[in-house]
């Protein structure tokens, strides 16, 4: 897994096109100083979350996955390469994010909300989580470039979905607004043990399914 | 080294049915037109597809009980597939160092050099001949015990074929190796490969030593009465042609002692798998 996760930093360090376009939108959120810690934390966590989706991108054009797949690898390092590639691509966002944050910040001579910060982080962490678990196997199963075309469509029904729900519950006259507010803003600790248990299990469930989907698949 | 039983792959419009068995210390050729089956062989010996039948084992062990580390000692090459071109050659060094134990970075290096590839370039920007090369490079640069390589030589000009050839004898001189190549250039093979199998629709037609198809195997160009008058024992296949029959022997010594005012023309690759394709059974 180890070469896998060496190939594909070499592969993400080839688009330079990629980098320069990460280092624009910083400079223009650096300069226009969004205050919005949320937006700059979740659309940079976003952007290098999707970097795995470039890779299996890469992997899939002129069926690179076929020779990779004669390497000394098994189908499940290949797998195992994603997730951890996607993970730690979060992981790494979300640390610039928090640089970024800190440094806008100073640039403003603002006062820094550190509760918000690592309430923004948190959030981002788990949903991002829960991103890769839908991620990895539309494009282990369609590919990188159909991938993307399904990954949007899932990403739109499940929009279309929350807004369907909310509609329901304001013609019902339900607010749930107690929940947010007491359940899971009361409890912070809680709130966190029972994301990390779910995000962790939704992640596992999809682990499977990509380890499935690739021992089934025709190289 | 490798042995194939009764292979079976089914799709929609095309069955593989394959037995073949790769010596140590053997080069063998698979020879074949394109969409013979050549390449669906090689995927399933290296587990890229599921078979529906059959068995393959590999250095004794069967492929199902096969692990990723016994990998090792196979070298491989796909004319259709390889490293990302995004990469450079600089950059697949740390890869192939950390998924092969035995991966000699000095003499990919040197290899490298004697065959021009620059480390500092990306691979898309490679001619033909300089990506077959690097594959071929990545294939033998790390001990392996038997090489399978799909069509090495495609697409390229009779010198790049040449240095590919070469590294290929050269990797034969250490230790008990071996090789299955395939090509549908059959004079590759013919200087290369100690025996050959030809695949035709999916189904092995013909196994022989390239030896016995070199100095045994002809091709006897009769007028229909000679034909007539033939006698039929050593003759394998039959082709109408204008001036009468053309027939694929691989006896070719024996019509020239018994009927001497005969054509016979030499037995090539291209000629016995022509004959042995589009020939009729006597």
């Amino acid at each position: 897994m180890k070469g896998l996760l060496i190939k594909d930093l070499k592969l993400i360090l080839s688009n330079k096109a990629m980098f320069l376009i990460i280092l624009v939108i910083m400079g223009m959120i650096a300069v226009t100083g969004v205050s919005i810690t949320a937006f700059v934390t979740s659309y940079i966590s976003l952007l290098f979350t999707t970097m795995v989706v470039t890779t299996i991108s890469y992997d899939d054009y002129d069926r690179c996955i076929s020779f990779l797949m004669t390497l000394p690898v098994s189908r499940k390092d290949y797998v195992r390469g994603k997730y951890v590639f996607a993970v730690i691509a979060e992981l790494c966002g979300i640390l610039l994010s928090v640089v970024l944050n800190i440094a806008i910040n100073m640039i403003k001579k603002g006062q820094m909300d550190y509760n918000e910060l690592l309430f923004s982080c948190a959030v981002i962490f788990f949903m991002m989580l829960v991103f890769i678990s839908v991620l990895l196997p539309i494009q282990l199963k369609f590919g990188g470039e159909h991938g993307r075309v399904i990954l949007f469509a899932v990403v739109i029904l499940s929009v279309a979905g929350a807004f369907g729900v909310s509609q329901l519950l304001k013609a019902l006259n339900l607010d749930l607004n107690w929940l947010l507010e007491t359940v899971i803003l009361g409890n912070a600790v809680m709130s966190a043990v029972i994301s990390f248990f779910i995000t962790g299990l939704l992640l596992c469930l999809s682990y499977a399914i990509s380890n499935r989907i690739m021992k089934k698949r025709e190289l | 080294m490798l042995k194939m039983t009764s292979v079976k792959k089914n799709y929609k419009d095309f069955t593989l049915d394959c037995t073949m068995e790769i010596k140590s210390g053997y080069i063998t050729g698979l020879v074949g037109r394109n969409g013979a089956g050549k390449t669906t062989a090689f995927k399933s010996v290296l587990g890229l597809i599921s078979v529906d039948g059959g068995e393959i084992e590999i250095f004794g062990k069967k492929l199902s009980d096969f692990k990723s580390r016994d990998k090792e000692k196979i070298g491989v090459l796909l004319s259709d597939s390889g490293f990302s071109g995004e990469l450079k050659v600089k950059d697949i060094i740390p890869v192939l160092s950390a998924v092969y134990s035995q991966f000699d970075k000095e003499d990919f290096l040197k290899k490298c050099k004697q065959m021009k590839l620059p480390l500092n370039k990306k691979i898309k920007e490679f001619s033909t001949g300089m990506k077959a090369r690097l594959k071929l490079i990545i294939a033998i640069t790390h001990n392996a015990d038997l090489l399978i390589l799909d069509e090495p030589t495609a697409g390229m000009d009779v010198m790049a074929r040449e240095s590919i050839i070469d590294m290929l004898r050269e990797y034969m001189e250490h230790g008990q190796r071996a090789i299955l190549i395939s090509s549908h250039i059959s004079g590759d093979l013919e200087g290369l490969c100690d025996d050959i199998y030809m695949i035709d629709n999916g189904k092995i037609i013909l196994h022989q030593d390239t030896d016995v198809i070199l100095s045994s195997y002809g091709i006897l160009k009769l007028r229909d009465e000679e034909y007539r008058n033939l006698d039929k024992t050593h003759i394998l296949k039959i082709k109408k042609e204008n001036f009468g029959v053309s027939c694929l022997t691989d006896e070719k010594q024996f019509y020239s002692d018994n009927y001497p005012g005969i054509v016979v023309e030499r037995g090539g690759i291209d000629s016995v798998i022509t004959m042995m394709i589009g020939g009729e059974n006597p």
